[in-house]
């Protein structure tokens, strides 16, 4: 594959369990030694040796059972945090977005949410403040925009989030469980959009249990699995792969 | 793996220009939801506090400081702004623990738009500063305040940026300095200028004062609040530990920026 937007060279991440665990200042005044070697003993192995190369313009599915590490890797993508082993590239400017309506604020209005937001993933304030009103019908919110967050339903406030997202201009998208909110008409419009950034060439990781979402958007899929890309492929013969891998336990 | 780093969003510096604007009127906005006095909160504290003092050192101990109360208020206000920030500063990045965790971006400005929240508030308590020292007759609102008032607040600003960098770092891991700082903010209150004078410490503990940065800080705010100059060694003073601290406060959230999504 020549020039992939997206490269994991033999990436590991391990998680130190030990960081946010008890004893703090105490133990580290106390006794700093141990303490610095409990942190760096109790760790959490996520990704161990995954190599996987996204071409620029692909739809690739992340498959894998819960805790395998599929948030994981779009966090990694997205640049929140960091590889502990080997390399990864990541050629384009990402939609740094793992969760609809992440950081909005309860308190404030719908409409100060979006200026919020929409700042934090890369537009402009002016940006947002011009595609405001095309933000908010997409969500279909014209009438409960200017209402704090915390009256909004799981479904609006995931809207609303998908709309903001629609409205960026990334190079690549991280798509993550998204599409499980919603009703079925918004989930119809949600896949129109994603087609949309399909056509103008737009790199797309999706992470997600909705099979039939997957053979919908995907051109290829990869099963996480034992820490490594498993599996990585054609989708159908991902989902059979899947199926055969874990039908005994499902 | 450049391309991945939380500050390639957009790197122009216009962009963060935009990212401190929204965070601080976030801050503001939430702020103020649901409260009646809303900015009146910043004015009213330290004025309680200086009533409090005043009744304290100057009605019962008749300490010998000319024009008391505005005395304290000119180191109140200031002070309150350091305070406030460093209080704040060990949840700043655990209470937007859902943007660390889920969006990239260059987390310190969190840090940035609440010292530069807490510096709006003090700069809007300065008009009623002025009114008060023309109402009581102490103090002069000097043409100097135009000039050095901008050149303090940008070393103040500084140097709890700095600070409070370091803090919201560390409290990530370590939820105790959270006690910590309550605690040091109390202490580092009394042995700071703001209530006496600092002619008046024994000269055995002057070398002590001299450590503590914000002795210089505060020392130099209320040379020009009170008496329109500037005292320009406990300036350069201040301005110097201001620049170590934010070197130093940047060090440490670069180290241990790349750690925040994990833990919290």
């Amino acid at each position: 594959m020549n020039d992939p937007i997206i490269e994991f060279d033999r990436v590991g991440k391990t998680y130190a369990l030990a960081l946010h665990r008890g004893g703090g200042i105490k133990n580290l005044i106390l006794n700093p030694p141990r303490a610095w070697k409990n942190m760096r003993a109790e760790s959490r192995v996520v990704l161990a040796d995954f190599s996987l190369q996204v071409a620029r313009g692909e739809s690739v599915a992340v498959m894998g059972r819960n805790g395998a590490g599929k948030s994981t890797l779009l966090a990694l993508i997205a640049g929140v945090i960091r590889p502990t082993t080997g390399t990864l590239s990541v050629k384009g400017r990402v939609s740094p977005l793992l969760e609809l309506g992440a950081g909005f604020h309860p308190e404030l209005t719908g409409r100060d949410n979006v200026m919020l937001n929409g700042v934090l993933l890369g537009m402009r304030r002016a940006e947002v403040a011009a595609r405001m009103d095309s933000i908010v019908a997409f969500a279909e919110l014209e009438d409960s925009i200017d209402e704090p967050v915390r009256t909004f339903s799981t479904g609006m406030t995931a809207r609303l989030g998908f709309s903001v997202a629609a409205h960026l201009d990334p190079e690549i998208l991280l798509i993550d469980e998204v599409l499980a909110v919603g009703d079925t008409a918004f989930q119809a419009k949600c896949i129109g959009k994603i087609r949309e950034f399909q056509r103008r060439g737009v790199t797309i990781v999706f992470v997600s249990h909705e099979l039939q979402q997957i053979r919908e958007i995907c051109h290829r899929a990869v099963v996480v699995a034992e820490h490594r890309a498993a599996f990585v492929g054609d989708v159908p013969e991902a989902i059979a792969w899947y199926d055969r891998a874990f039908a005994k336990i499902a | 793996m450049e391309a991945a780093s939380p500050g390639h969003v957009s790197p122009q510096w216009k962009h963060y220009v935009d990212l401190v604007l929204a965070l601080t009127i976030k801050e503001i906005k939430v702020r103020y939801k649901r409260t009646v006095l809303g900015y009146g909160w910043s004015l009213l504290n330290p004025m309680v506090f200086a009533v409090t003092y005043w009744i304290a050192f100057k009605a019962i101990l008749n300490v010998k400081i000319e024009g008391y109360f505005i005395f304290l208020l000119a180191g109140l206000f200031p002070w309150q702004w350091l305070n406030n920030s460093l209080q704040l500063a060990p949840r700043a990045f655990i209470n937007n623990a859902s943007l660390v965790k889920k969006i990239a971006f260059p987390r310190y400005l969190i840090v940035a738009s609440s010292v530069l929240t807490e510096g709006l508030h003090f700069v809007l308590c300065l008009p009623v500063l002025a009114a008060l020292a023309l109402l009581f007759g102490r103090g002069t609102v000097s043409p100097a305040w135009l000039w050095g008032a901008p050149i303090l607040f940008v070393v103040q600003g500084m140097m709890t940026y700095g600070i409070a960098l370091a803090v919201a770092s560390f409290c990530v891991f370590f939820r105790d300095l959270e006690r910590l700082i309550g605690l040091g903010m109390t202490v580092l209150f009394f042995v700071t200028p703001v209530i006496y004078e600092r002619q008046m410490v024994p000269a055995m503990f002057q070398p002590l004062i001299a450590l503590n940065p914000f002795t210089h800080l505060i020392v130099a705010w209320r040379g020009l609040l009170l008496d329109g100059t500037m005292e320009w060694r406990a300036l350069g003073m201040a301005a110097l530990i201001a620049t170590a601290v934010v070197v130093v406060g940047q060090f440490v959230f670069d180290r241990l920026q790349w750690k925040f999504a994990e833990a919290l």
